[in-house]
């Protein structure tokens, strides 16, 4: 089922004032696709996956499935989610706690009134599906966080919705179930082939599963595409430094005609040019200028050249395959992922590839 | 060590000393009610035991005692249900609405149970006599309703609060109306809390005297609090012995009540105090 916001908007009245969650948001997800919704905390995600499932009712816009307008303020259109066919797992999981999981399983289906010999069949196979035929027997109380994780999406899929909703699912679970868990899910969503929406803190979780992201933040879209897509071609700064893990680093630059080229001035390295690399870069133009260059984009050089940043060692933070080296350059903080082992107080210059730069107007709004 | 033990003695000690003052009316009420005479602790009296005072209070048709006992045990148990079901819509649509009142509208809920009975049982009287309800059940279950009302629309807010809000959206999402909501999730969900409200309002109709007094004629609806403290106009002297036995065959249900759901009440007070 294809899911379509145009120009969503969701107010809250409370008596501190009016809170804008979500704002003027447009979107179209494909039928079948896993879109990931990425942002800070409190930047209106879970209020936006809300919007989609029923729970709450958008101050503007609507909200389409298919070609079925299921929220439309203007024509008094609304359908409760029990009427849209949707499923949600929960950040909490919300499992019933004085249900037994094949209850919880079946709930959605009894509610629905559908025949016991019917419910029977999709509770086992959906059960199977999720590996927790063993614990249906159990409370949610005498489940480790990895069953009840599996028990809320078993609820969720037995009904086989028509969008899947899930709010930060993994963020409860420790690292190493989580990576896992990331893993099946996608699988999963491969093989059941629901559009899925997906809500999500944590960008190596939208990279890693998202069909395509939208990053968001203070109830806007900052960028929509796909993993690789924000990854090289950030459009702003809060883009450049949400996604990527170190964030990529920023300094202020002013940037100048020299002798044979364009002179980038930055912290107290002069970095210079040529046209044809200059040619390759996108965006450079204004004088004042944020350069960006990710962390694991620089290199150790011998020596300064036209074209590397040099100063001291403040910090190393071994991470095993590589080291994660602060450097002070000129004041400013400089992070770079680097292979060889070097230690606090040296001095490093560290080069990089123009092509790898990335160049932000001054000041612009996230 | 030794301070460990004296702070052993002291808090046996004090238990003991609280569990004494507590129960000793008690233990009165129970020897008055099996003592041959009501003056037994006098030295020169010899202590005999009887069930005369048992017998009669069961048996007796002057005194209407198990007529009483089950008058109040019906008024009591309709109206903690009625009141505990009210409650519990009151208390959900106060803990799921986002009201911008909510706390002031609480503390009007807890400021309509502090009214002292007495300023209102003249009007009631008057009411109940002008549709003709005095010495019914009625007249006695709607007053207690109201009356148990606030408390337990107080204790059923703070269970209901304690409910994860995304137990009722998980409800929506897989189809429940509110009210399917209410009676399929929530409840079962609090029902140690429930039953805990149930189990009070309960004893607090149990309890009354006022209302019951005023609103009741005779033993077709009269509760046993009143028709234990009127013992005494039948017989030219205080009856103790009948007065003590009845007493003890009244709080008999509320004991065993409390002695049997223990757990569940215990469970109901602390559930929720720790994270779980
Ligand atoms: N029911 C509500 N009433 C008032 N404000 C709300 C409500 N729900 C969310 N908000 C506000 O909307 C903003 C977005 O919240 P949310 O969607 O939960 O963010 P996220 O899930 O991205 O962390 C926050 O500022 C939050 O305080
Ligand atoms: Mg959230």
């Amino acid at each position: 089922m294809k899911l379509v916001l145009d120009r969503v908007e969701k107010r809250f009245l409370t008596l501190r004032g009016t809170v804008e969650a979500v704002r003027d948001i447009s979107l179209e997800i494909a039928e079948g696709e896993f879109f990931v919704l990425l942002g800070p905390s409190g930047c209106g995600k879970s209020t936006l996956l809300n919007l989609v499932a029923g729970l709450e009712r958008p101050t503007s816009g609507e909200i389409r499935f298919g070609s079925r307008p299921v929220a439309l303020p203007g024509e008094k259109i609304f359908l409760p989610p029990g009427a849209r066919n949707v499923a949600m797992v929960f950040q909490s999981y919300a499992l019933y706690p004085h249900l037994s999981v094949y209850d919880i399983i079946a709930f959605p289906l009894r509610i629905a009134g559908g025949k016991k010999g019917k419910i029977d069949d999709s509770v086992k196979e959906t059960a199977a599906l999720l590996k927790i035929t063993d614990l249906l027997d159990r409370r949610p109380g005498e489940l480790s966080g990895g069953q009840r994780q599996r028990v809320a999406m078993a609820r969720a899929l037995v009904r086989r919705p028509e969008i899947f909703l899930l709010d930060e699912p993994l963020s409860n679970l420790d690292v190493q179930l989580r990576t896992d868990t990331r893993a099946e899910l996608k699988r999963l969503q491969r093989e059941l082939g629901i559009t899925t929406l997906y809500v999500t803190h944590d960008q190596t979780e939208a990279m890693t599963l998202g069909d395509r992201i939208a990053l968001l933040n203070e109830g806007k879209i900052v960028q929509v595409g796909a993993p690789r897509e924000l990854y090289d071609h950030p459009g702003t700064p809060f883009a450049a430094t949400f996604i990527g893990s170190p964030p990529m680093n920023l300094l202020p630059a002013r940037m100048r005609e020299g002798n044979n080229g364009t002179e980038i001035e930055t912290a107290d390295a002069v970095l210079e040019l040529s046209k044809s690399e200059m040619g390759k870069v996108k965006g450079g133009g204004p004088a004042e200028v944020l350069v960006g260059i990710r962390p694991e984009h620089l290199f150790l050089r011998d020596k300064p050249t036209g074209q590397t940043f040099s100063g001291l060692i403040v910090d190393i933070e071994p991470l095993g395959r590589e080291n994660l080296v602060y450097a002070d350059i000129g004041g400013k903080e400089l992070r770079a992922l680097i292979e060889e082992d070097r230690k606090v107080g040296e001095r490093i210059h560290l080069g990089f590839d123009p092509e790898r730069l990335h160049f932000f107007p001054v000041n612009e709004p996230c | 060590m030794k301070e460990d033990r004296l702070g052993k003695i002291l808090t046996v000690g004090g238990a003991i000393l609280t569990a004494v003052f507590c129960l000793a009316p008690i233990g009165v009420m129970v020897l008055t009610a099996l003592a041959g005479r009501p003056d037994f602790l006098r030295p020169e009296v010899p202590l005999a035991w009887t069930v005369d005072h048992l017998r009669a209070v069961l048996t007796s048709e002057a005194i209407h005692f198990p007529e009483y006992l089950r008058n109040s045990l019906l008024v009591s148990a309709a109206s903690a249900v009625v009141a505990v079901f009210l409650a519990s819509l009151a208390a959900y649509a106060l803990t799921r609405m986002s009201l911008p009142g909510r706390g002031a509208l609480l503390l009007l809920i807890l400021a309509v149970s502090m009214f002292p009975p007495v300023s209102l049982v003249g009007y009631l009287y008057r009411i109940m006599a002008s549709i003709g309800w005095i010495n019914t059940y009625p007249a006695l279950i709607l007053p207690y309703v109201a009356w148990t009302l606030p408390l337990s629309v107080w204790i059923l807010v703070s269970y209901f609060t304690r409910i994860p809000r995304d137990l009722d959206r998980a409800g929506l999402i897989d189809g429940c109306s509110r009210l399917q909501i209410l009676l399929k999730i929530i409840f079962p969900t609090a029902a140690p809390g429930i039953f805990a409200t149930l189990l009070l309002a309960f004893i607090f109709a149990f309890n009354e005297f006022l209302f019951a007094l005023m609103l009741t004629t005779d033993y077709s609806a009269r509760t046993v609090p009143v028709g234990i403290a009127l013992f005494q106009g039948l017989h030219g002297q205080t009856p103790w012995g009948e007065i003590m036995a009845a007493a003890c065959l009244t709080i008999l249900p509320v004991v065993l009540l409390a002695l049997f759901f223990q757990r569940r009440i215990v469970q109901g007070l602390t559930r929720g105090a720790v994270k779980e």
